[in-house]
């Protein structure tokens, strides 16, 4: 099943907007044109319908799938009509825009794939070879070609290892990833060690579990001494509960023991201390003095009934006590009666203080009064003498009130007698001066006779002393007022002199008065300061009494109440000795018991510290175990992981050999291959073999030292039979048909169903000749039934011109985009 | 006409024979081979991670 293409429908695709269809059915099929009219894209359009995309695509990722679609439209179009060699036609369609892909395949007119990846995968096998196969072995590239031809040897030979398909072992070899493990590897290791000096401060697994077993021997050990301990404590116990009932009574009749003898000893000293203050008299002696002394005491203080209750008391010794306490209650009231007693002299006294302070004031009033009085005396004797010289207040008023009407009359004729002068000196001075003058009163002219009077008349006014009288008789006025004064002040002092002589006589009364009281108050003081001495002195000798009758009664009660103790201590005693108890062996006992319970409680401290220790061992060693596995793990996956390591180099390296020996067996193959094809294709004679030689080179990547297989092609000089290196010593035209010749033995080598082969632009600086071999040759290959050749070179249309069914379409650019022509010989 | 292996044939082949007495190590590289194909260098990565992994998880 041989295939070859026979139509192509492309459109929206790349270089072409509108469908563009170009029958193929021919054994060359050549397209002619210039640069950028879509040679590429017709050939890019086979690979796309076959495969659902392109190497640039898939592989370089050059391109997107959207960037496929040409610019002026949305959607894709291709449909490729193949047939193979039984005739069988197969017709793919591709559709796709930017959103959706469609495709389907049918067989001789019937669709047997309807969906894209189907397709891809039905196509894959019908084709018999995948797309990387067929960009390398059958869709032959110039880029391709130009890597073997001018590449470095590296680039050549990964060019060649692409071409024979054994680059992936070379990827493979290197893409291993080696120092993920070691990386891994190290960082284990790392923890190992952590882990390992973690455990080297520990002791060893079985030095622990020695040391555990000691300590539960020790255990052992100390749970048997506390059974043994247990027993005998229980033994002790069993004794002490038989002993407790006399002991608790034991206890009971000691403690009473003790209390009974402590309460003697109390009754004894108290004794010994009354005794010495006991009285000479006999009780009832002093009880009818004390008796005779309070009721003295109850009648002073005129408490006779008080007196007749004690008057009735009779002593005996039974009666004492009932006796005392009525005596004591008298004295109470004896000394009730003294408080009393106390307070009125105190009231007194208040009183007597009083009328004293009264008696001081009276006393200091009365000198006073008395002082005013010789004042007042004296003044009286004043008046006396001033009424006797002057007369009486009403006598000398009325010689005031003469003088003053003899002094008015004085003042006018002074007056009167001023005027005239006053005139007079006018008239004579105008007169003197003027030689006459005027009387001012008829104002007639006055002569000189009259003017003589005039002067006599002042004269005799000058002469006249009105003034003195007058100053004489104002002097005796001014005296008399003042006398007038002295005796209205005089007489008004009488007045107040009458009024404290009454005063002075209301004091001196009042001062009698006085002093009669303090008399009286000071009297009763004296009285009552006696009645005080005097109980008090009774209330004191009857309480002495009373307090050595107390003692005597005391006395007696104690002496009785030692009697009864003595008793009592006596029975105590005898009980004890009737109870039989030695205190001494239960007190053995007993601390035997304690001293045991304490044993077994020291012993079960110490057995809960070695549990204690136990349980620490017990971690540690768990501990220890832990991380002893842990250690054991961790070098178990170490462990594993190097094995893992050197599998992973086992690994590359076998895909080393295996490239290697693939590699052989390919060259092997292809160099036959490639001389039978070199040696038709090549029609000059200085060349006739070619022959694959390959060394090996070592590079360091990553740290790591690798070997590369290198490439090196050969040719056959004819001139001296000497291998020389092709690539380097041929002409541009000779590598490429040593390259040809290799990819066409490629293509004819690998197993696949296509019977087509696709070269882009394959000659250029090959000679017309060559070209033209080449393209005899190739048509003549075996296997190869179709070639589809794109060039710009126009000689192909020459070259094809001897191959009658040849099909060359020419395209060129037009404004409308690309035209595609066939061309016709004619 | 007998047809001839292609490379991918020839790999797995040459790999069987290269392993021929240790079953497991042929299988990881073939693994190794068949994912590389695949994914690329991102599927030996998955494969030596996930062995990597059995190893360390392993108690």
């Amino acid at each position: 099943m041989r295939l070859k293409l026979e139509e192509i429908e492309v459109g929206g695709f790349k270089a072409f907007s509108e469908i563009k269809k170009l029958r193929l059915n021919s054994p060359v099929v050549v397209i002619v044109g210039p640069i950028g009219t879509g040679k590429t894209t017709i050939l890019e359009a086979i690979e796309y319908a076959l495969y659902g995309t392109l190497y640039s695509v898939k592989y370089r990722k050059e391109l997107k799938s959207e960037d496929l679609i040409n610019d002026f439209t949305d959607r894709i179009k291709i449909k490729l009509a193949l047939v193979d060699s039984s005739g069988r036609r197969y017709v793919v369609y591709r559709s796709r825009s930017r959103d959706s892909a469609e495709a389907l395949l049918e067989v001789d007119g019937k669709i047997v794939e309807k969906s894209w990846s189907k397709v891809d995968a039905k196509m894959r096998n019908i084709l018999g070879i995948d797309l990387d196969g067929f960009v390398r072995q059958v869709a032959l590239r110039s880029r391709e070609i130009e890597d073997i031809i001018y590449g470095t040897d590296m680039q050549r030979s990964e060019a060649l290892d692409r071409l024979l398909g054994i680059e992936t072992l070379e990827s493979i070899f290197r893409g291993i990833p080696l120092k993920l493990v070691e990386d891994k590897l190290e960082m284990l290791e790392s923890e190992l060690d952590f882990l390992k000096a973690r455990l080297a401060n520990e002791r060893s697994v079985e030095e622990i579990e020695r040391e555990l077993e000691e300590k539960r021997k020790k255990l052992l050990v100390l749970e048997e001494e506390i059974d043994r301990k247990k027993k005998a404590l229980i033994e002790y116990e069993h004794e002490l509960e038989k002993l407790k009932g006399k002991e608790k009574e034991y206890e009971r009749l000691k403690e009473q023991e003790i209390r009974l003898r402590a309460e003697i000893k109390q009754i004894k000293q108290r004794l010994k201390k009354l005794e010495s203050f006991t009285p000479t008299e006999p009780a009832d002696i002093l009880f009818e003095k004390a008796k005779s002394s309070i009721i003295n005491g109850l009648k002073e203080t005129m408490l006779y009934k008080d007196a007749e209750e004690v008057e009735k008391i009779e002593f005996s010794r039974d009666t004492i006590d009932s006796a005392l306490q009525v005596l004591n209650a008298k004295i109470k009231r004896l000394e009730a009666s003294l408080e009393d007693l106390n307070s009125e002299l105190l009231e007194v006294n208040y009183q007597l203080a009083s009328e004293r302070n009264k008696y001081n004031l009276l006393r200091r009033k009365l000198a006073e009064v008395e002082a005013e009085l010789y004042t007042l005396e004296k003044n009286y004797n004043t008046l006396r003498g001033l009424v006797e010289k002057y007369g009486s207040r009403e006598n000398v008023r009325k010689r005031i009130s003469l003088l003053e009407v003899e002094i008015e009359k004085l003042e006018k004729i002074s007056e009167i007698n001023n005027c005239v002068y006053n005139l007079g000196r006018s008239v004579i001075s105008t007169y003197l001066k003027e030689s006459s003058a005027t009387c001012p009163v008829c104002d007639t002219e006055l002569n000189e006779q009259q003017i003589k009077k005039i002067k006599d008349k002042v004269n005799l006014i000058k002469k006249e002393d009105v003034f003195l009288k007058r100053e004489k008789l104002v002097k005796n006025l001014n005296g008399l007022k003042r006398v007038y004064v002295k005796l209205s002040e005089l007489e008004e002092r009488m007045l107040r002199k009458n009024e404290l002589e009454l005063e002075k006589k209301s004091l001196e009364n009042e001062f009698d008065e006085v002093s009669n009281n303090i008399e009286e108050l000071e009297e009763l003081v004296e009285e009552v300061n006696f009645k005080i001495s005097r109980l008090t002195s009774i209330i004191s000798s009857s309480s002495s009494i009373i307090t050595k009758l107390s003692r005597i009664k005391e006395i007696s009660e104690l002496q009785r109440e030692l009697e009864d103790k003595k008793r009592e201590l006596s029975e105590v005693l005898k009980k004890i000795a009737r109870l039989d108890f030695d205190k001494k062996y239960y007190n053995s006992i007993e601390e035997k018991y304690y001293l045991t319970m304490n044993e077994i409680d020291r012993l079960k401290a110490e057995m809960a510290n070695l549990e204690k220790d136990l349980e620490n061992i017990k971690e540690k060693l768990v501990y220890v175990k832990k991380l002893t596995e842990k250690t054991e793990k961790q070098e178990a996956k170490i462990f594993k992981l190097k094995e893992f390591r050197n599998k992973l180099l086992e690994i590359k390296i076998a895909f080393r050999e295996v490239q290697s020996s693939i590699r052989k067996i390919a060259i092997r193959k292809i160099v036959e291959k490639m001389n039978d094809i070199f040696q038709q294709m090549y029609v000059h004679p200085d060349y006739s073999e070619l022959t694959i030689r390959i060394r090996t080179i070592k590079l360091r990547r990553e740290d790591r030292e690798y070997e590369r297989s290198i490439y090196e092609i050969f040719a056959k000089r004819n001139r001296d039979r000497r291998w020389i290196p092709a690539l380097k010593k041929m002409s541009d035209g000779q590598k490429r048909i040593v390259v040809l010749s290799l990819l066409t033995a490629l293509f004819k080598l690998t197993p696949h169903n296509v019977a087509f082969i696709i070269l882009d632009e394959p000659t250029p600086s090959i000679d017309y000749e060559c070209r033209k071999a080449m393209i005899k040759l190739l048509a003549k290959v075996e296997g190869v039934d179709q070639i589809i050749i794109a060039t710009q070179d126009e000689s192909f249309k020459e070259i094809v011109r001897e191959v009658p069914s040849a099909l060359i379409y020419e395209l060129k650019h037009t404004p409308e985009g690309t035209s595609i022509n066939l061309y016709s010989f004619n | 006409m007998k047809r001839e292996k292609n490379v991918f044939e020839l790999v797995l082949e040459f790999l069987d024979e290269r392993f021929k007495d240790e079953a497991e190590k042929a299988s990881l590289a073939k693994s190794m081979f068949k994912e590389y194909l695949v994914s690329g260098r991102k599927g030996l990565e998955k494969i030596v991670k996930e062995h990597m992994s059995k190893i360390l998880e392993e108690e």
